[in-house]
């Protein structure tokens, strides 16, 4: 129960800081904000927490004692942190594929025209978008109008790529 | 609190890693989703095996071993989802996928050279294609409609989302 609680009223807390940050201004490096913002809030609270006296509780429910259970609600919260990290990309940027599906939704029962969804969608600047959050997050670099990938891009193209090498997988879409 | 409770998800994600990338790797005709559900369903099983055996080798509540049981098939699930996650990006990741290009040029690139090489019309062509062959859309009579509403069901409810975290529908509004 306190496992859950806490993990449950951590994140909670870190989500509540993460959209009052968002309505005052949407950091440029979203990703890095997000990191921050869950990993200050939960190293704050074990701090506090360590300094309160053991007879605290929160909402009737007592405060964590031992080493193991500041363990596991660090793995649970670290693991809510990840998944949220993860599908915030889907919110940060637009994903093509739903894009032509929200386009044929709008048109309703009288469908929509291939042509008509394809000079929408062309006019959507997507590849612009990505290069130009890859150079906000300092994964590639403008150099004299030409882009490229930066140390910090190429380690983590490594890191990502493993798999596909490991398997030598093709090509996406 | 036993440490194996604490590892139970790590163990259980340890083993979705291992049990994907060999039935991957070693199964004929498995292809990716499968392993990818194969492994995941080995790693969910391994969490709730390790959990029952804690629990008959060291009893507790009930009620404790249902809130430890939750948050540890929680915490698998969400690792889950981000070793799933892992997976896909370098095989769907648009950015990642500029990345690439330009790391495995090995010079720098104008943004016309990747515009021949994500050119807008192919993008659109490839995931029509998709669309398409998924069943997620339909077309009649040269029109286009939605077919499974599932992905639409996703559209919608980001759309939801991105209203309620960063204020617009879209990254282009």
């Amino acid at each position: 129960m306190k496992i859950l609680c806490y993990g449950i009223v951590l994140y909670s807390l870190a989500f509540i800081i993460h959209l009052v940050i968002w309505k005052v201004r949407i950091p440029k490096n979203q990703t890095k904000a997000l990191l921050q913002i869950f990993l200050i809030t939960i190293i704050t609270c074990f701090s506090i927490m360590l300094n309160l006296p053991s007879s605290f509780s929160l909402f009737g429910i007592p405060i964590l004692h031992t080493f193991s259970e500041y363990l596991h609600v660090s793995i649970f919260y670290i693991s809510m942190m990840l998944a949220y990290v993860v599908f915030y990309s889907a919110i940060e940027a637009d994903s093509p594929s739903l894009e032509i599906i929200r386009l044929i939704d709008s048109t309703g029962k009288s469908g929509a025209k291939k042509e008509d969804l394809r000079k929408i969608f062309v006019a959507m600047p997507f590849l612009e978008s990505r290069i130009g959050s890859l150079i906000d997050d300092k994964l590639v670099c403008e150099v004299d109008g030409k882009y490229l990938p930066t140390k910090r891009g190429i380690i983590l193209l490594h890191i990502i790529s493993f798999y596909r090498y490991l398997f030598s997988m093709q090509k996406g879409g | 609190m036993t440490w194996l409770e604490i590892i139970a998800p790590i163990v259980g994600l340890l083993v979705n890693v291992l049990i994907q990338t060999t039935s991957f790797q070693y199964i004929r005709g498995l292809g990716l989703f499968k392993s990818i559900v194969l492994g995941f369903i080995a790693g969910f099983l391994t969490v709730l095996i390790l959990e029952f055996y804690r629990y008959f080798d060291f009893p507790v509540m009930e009620y404790e071993f249902f809130y430890i049981l939750c948050v540890n098939l929680i915490t698998y699930i969400l690792l889950g989802y981000c070793y799933w996650a892992y997976i896909n990006l370098g095989e769907t990741s648009l950015r990642i996928r500029i990345l690439r290009e330009m790391y495995e040029t090995q010079k720098a690139l104008p943004i016309e050279k990747l515009f021949s090489i994500y050119n807008p019309d192919n993008m659109f062509e490839i995931r029509m294609s998709r669309l398409l062959k998924y069943n997620q859309i339909v077309c009649k009579n040269d029109r286009y409609f939605i077919g499974k509403s599932i992905l639409l069901f996703i559209a919608k409810a980001i759309v939801v989302i991105k209203l309620i975290i960063i204020g617009k529908k879209s990254e282009f509004d």
